[in-house]
């Protein structure tokens, strides 16, 4: 099909084009490389040898960074604190998208436009009010506090996203369901939730990047080092690494590993998602 | 039907509760505090306009102001160029499309944090990669303290936020791209067209409503930067490198000026206000939504 689309383009345009695409592909791949390649190296390998591959293959900075800088802990708060909003985000938004599509409201666009507002303001411009208000509710420095933050940021998205998605799906099923005596949730959650496992993918993975990644959320609500999240724990060590930095390269490479699998496993996903447009920063 | 009433209004209820709550009140509190004086702690106090009077005198807020619009132009210009010519080589040549969309997509998996300390590690003006590679081939006289001049920082990061986000980019217009009808190159090479005529005439205007999401949605996030601007700008302070979201933060948090960071917060709001209405325009427009 694409090669039927040459005939326009002479070899020698094709070579430039080629050879482009490959000087940006590895300017695109190269640093998360040398980062990898970096936290295998001792810190005068580091600085003697910055740009080769390590002599060896050591393990111990991954040691270092598991155990004494803490970074095993701080992979346990990261994984709890996204499954949980995640999962959080998506059941809720999922409900609140199911209930916009089957019901009739008066003002259901509206509803919607209200949801989608949030996608375009940005975080850091209520962060002070947000700080108020978590700190007199006593939600700070908690993942049961974040998990708060993380839900409503991502509500947005998530119901943009399903309320187009459940719209494809045929309806006409869930008033025979309802006829035949299945209740209201056992609707959404024995019809609507299988058939749109797709979407519901979509949504969470996108919501586990951006959660997983997040930098400012933890650095406004997650102060007392035990709690913090891997990408914020690895933050706020990195002044004390500073002689002993492939330690917080070992520990990059740990906040990267999880997405690059999720990625590889879920590609196509990703695609779609994009493709499909709305999708956050 | 009552039962049903309740029903979806109970489907409903804890999304719209959590997101009015944690997400919409404080907006709306952003603009009351903005006409307060506050240190997070007394009683705050009522100054009327004071603070934005003082904000239109204040030397840091233009240099965060000016980077804004700095982002907003070459930022989204220099992602949606990239994207828009990567994607049309990779349909070009027509070979290796799957394995460029996996590794030009890296870069957006990365957390700002990652892509921030890597950059941050190369540019170190002691014995950052660019200074030593600079030495290495001769050329000391452009050798520079990357870190510590604001005016080079902020195009530093430009580029970082370009290179973090042109994947993105370069996945939706492919997609595009590949949803022209081949029917109508043919059409086109028939009459004797060139490939830039194909290019001007044909790729690029049948692009349009999918550029139109891509130039909102980038546009949207040169509005959320702070990430990567908080990271490079941590140790040293360079005044001449904020942007309105650090700035922001710094007058909140550090200096406990909650006044006054919400008088920032009103600026970024209106200039946020003025995407958001091409966003909806867009994200609503049933032409937009079909093709996408």
């Amino acid at each position: 099909m694409s090669s039927q689309k040459n005939y326009f383009i002479s070899p020698y345009q094709k070579m430039i084009m080629y050879l482009i695409l490959i000087i940006v592909t590895i300017t695109s791949v190269y640093p998360i490389f040398w980062m990898v390649a970096s936290s295998f190296k001792t810190s005068t390998d580091l600085f003697q040898n910055p740009f080769g591959l390590p002599e060896t293959l050591r393990f111990s900075n991954y040691v270092n960074a598991w155990y004494k800088a803490k970074f095993g802990r701080f992979t346990y708060n990261s994984f709890i604190v996204t499954a949980t909003s995640v999962t959080g985000m998506v059941f809720i938004g999922a409900l609140a998208a199911h209930s916009l599509v089957r019901f009739q409201f008066r003002h259901g666009n509206a509803i919607i436009y209200y949801f989608l507002g949030g996608q375009v303001i940005p975080a850091q411009l209520s962060a002070i009010p947000l700080l108020v208000l978590m700190k007199t509710l006593g939600l700070t420095n908690s993942h049961f506090g974040i998990f708060w933050v993380y839900v409503s940021g991502g509500l947005p998205f998530v119901v943009f996203l399903l309320v187009g998605f459940f719209r494809t799906l045929p309806t006409d099923i869930y008033d025979a369901a309802y006829i035949d005596g299945c209740s209201e949730f056992g609707i959404f959650w024995r019809i609507v939730a299988p058939i749109a496992r797709t979407g519901l993918g979509t949504a969470a993975v996108f919501q586990v990047l951006w959660v997983w990644n997040d930098f400012f959320y933890p650095l406004m609500f997650l102060r007392r080092q035990k709690i913090q999240t891997l990408i914020i724990g690895v933050f706020s060590v990195q002044g004390e690494y500073f002689s002993d930095y492939p330690v917080i390269f070992a520990g990059l490479t740990l906040a990267t590993i999880p997405i690059i699998l999720l990625y590889s496993v879920m590609a196509s996903t990703f695609t779609k998602g994009i493709t499909a447009g709305a999708v956050k920063g | 039907v009552i039962q049903k009433r309740t029903t979806k209004w109970f489907f409903l209820f804890p999304a719209l509760l959590i997101y009015t709550v944690f997400r919409v009140l404080p907006i709306f509190a952003s603009l009351v505090l903005s006409v307060f004086e506050w240190n997070g702690l007394g009683d705050a106090v009522f100054v009327g306009l004071r603070n934005f009077k003082e904000l239109f005198v204040d030397r840091y807020f233009y240099y965060a102001l000016r980077n804004n619009l700095k982002l907003m132009v070459f930022f989204v210009a220099g992602t949606v160029i990239v994207g828009l010519l990567l994607a049309y080589f990779v349909d070009t040549i027509g070979r290796g499309k799957g394995a460029f969309r996996i590794m030009l997509f890296m870069p957006v998996l990365l957390s700002n944090l990652v892509t921030g300390l890597i950059w941050k590690w190369a540019l170190n003006p002691s014995y950052g990669l660019l200074n030593d590679g600079l030495k290495a081939i001769g050329m000391e006289h452009l050798i520079q303290n990357w870190l510590g001049n604001g005016d080079i920082l902020v195009w530093i990061i430009i580029i970082m936020s370009v290179w973090k986000s042109y994947g993105r980019v370069f996945v939706m217009i492919l997609a595009g791209i590949q949803g022209i009808p081949e029917e109508i190159s043919e059409a086109a090479y028939i009459d004797g067209a060139k490939e830039w005529q194909r290019l001007w005439y044909i790729t690029i205007p049948m692009l349009k409503p999918i550029m139109a999401v891509v130039i909102t949605l980038t546009l949207i996030n040169a509005f959320r930067s702070f990430d990567i601007f908080y990271i490079m700008t941590n140790q040293a302070v360079v005044e001449t490198a904020y942007v309105l979201s650090t700035y922001l933060y710094k007058s909140g948090m550090n200096y406990m000026q909650f006044g006054y960071a919400s008088a920032i917060a009103v600026i970024q709001l209106i200039l946020v206000m003025a995407v958001a209405i091409l966003y909806f325009r867009t994200f609503t427009n049933e032409k937009v939504r079909k093709t996408r």
